[in-house]
């Protein structure tokens, strides 16, 4: 018995020990460079959407670049990256690039006011949420993300839930 | 588990918290005080940008706003105004859902929803008072309400298993949807 409990205290240490490092997934650069570069975000947007209405364009430079351009009633609102890094031929690294903010830290990173926010914050747990879920083959899990901080977002998103009214992103200044 | 009951604990201690006061009386005649908010409009913000079709009706004790939806009423808000000794209003607001309609009951939605109606009611509030107080609308004084309504909805997200939850995001996901389908059509 004795013995069995130190076979499986250790292979319950090995089996931490084969623990992944954050961001690295059990996939070739090319296959989730695709899975990426084709997704246009559908979680990431209804889960952490204000009360502006966001397009996501995806697209990328092959092999470790993908990009994502959020819009809104044609404009640019934010843009973020993934930086695909081979490990090996099975596994990749990715890595989330947010824009900086000209006023210090990233856009979206919890601490920004918005008139009319595209996303909640902090953005960036959100957007790492969403890539691992699409590499993983999995549902987005909010509980991984966490309550959105922006009580700008909650109010416009609120009014977007109950009425189905919307924000726009080039409202001029003054109105509500 | 314990993280969604830490949550609920929050937002009830929170609702109580911000609960708006049932009356409030506010130093102006009760003549002025009807005049004014017959010219007062719904509070920003928490209907969106483009505001729904409404109109105010000057009922002598009660101002009464209704907000229509394809022109049937979703819900109106209906202000008692008393006079509370010279030069002095007490203003009750309510809010009341239709139980039929376009938009489904949403009396019923309401009920279901404490935080959302709860959300509605402090804005009105504060609409109220800025117009009688003779100052500008405040947010801030709606921020921690709108968290809470915000926070009520994500309570669904997080209790799948929950009929009347489940059911709840599914209302919030078709408002979006059609907010997306309406943009699509150039609406």
């Amino acid at each position: 018995m004795k013995r069995m409990m130190l076979l499986f205290a250790a292979a319950v240490s090995l089996s931490g020990c084969e623990k992944k490092m954050p961001g690295v997934y059990d996939l070739s650069i090319d296959e989730a460079y695709q899975r990426l570069a084709a997704n246009e975000l559908a979680d990431l947007v209804y889960r952490r959407q204000c009360g502006i209405l966001i397009h996501v364009t995806p697209g990328g430079v092959r092999p470790g670049k993908v990009m994502w351009r959020v819009t809104s009633g044609g404009e640019d609102v934010v843009e973020f990256t993934a930086i695909l890094t081979p490990l090996d031929e099975k596994q990749t690294k990715v890595e989330i690039k947010m824009p900086a903010d000209p006023d210090g830290g990233e856009v979206y990173d919890g601490a920004k006011f918005y008139r009319r926010p595209a996303f909640n914050q902090p953005l960036r747990p959100a957007v790492e949420e969403q890539v691992a879920a699409i590499l993983e083959g999995r549902p987005f899990d909010m509980e991984r993300v966490g309550p959105g901080q922006d009580s700008v977002c909650n109010v416009q998103r609120a009014g977007l839930e109950e009425t189905g009214t919307r924000f726009r992103v080039n409202d001029p200044p003054g109105s509500p | 588990m314990i993280r969604l009951i830490a949550v609920a604990t929050f937002a009830v201690a929170l609702l109580i918290l911000c609960l708006p006061r049932s009356s409030s009386v506010y130093q102006v005649p009760i003549a002025e005080a009807r005049h004014i908010l017959v010219a007062t409009g719904l509070p920003p913000e928490v209907f969106g940008s483009e505001e729904p079709p409404w109109d105010v009706h000057d009922g002598g004790s009660q101002v009464i706003w209704i907000l229509r939806n394809n022109d049937a009423e979703v819900i109106r808000y209906v202000a008692h105004l008393k006079e509370e000794g010279p030069g002095a209003t007490r203003v009750d607001v309510e809010l009341v859902g239709a139980q039929s309609g376009p938009g489904g009951n949403i009396a019923q939605r309401l009920a279901e929803h404490p935080a959302v109606r709860n959300m509605y009611l402090v804005a009105i509030h504060e609409r109220i008072a800025s117009a009688l107080e003779h100052r500008d609308f405040e947010m801030a004084r709606i921020y921690p309400v709108t968290t809470i309504a915000f926070m009520e909805n994500m309570g669904s997200f997080w209790a799948s298993a929950d009929q009347a939850e489940a059911a709840s995001e599914r209302h919030n996901r078709e408002n979006i949807q059609k907010a997306y389908r309406d943009e699509a059509a150039g609406r």
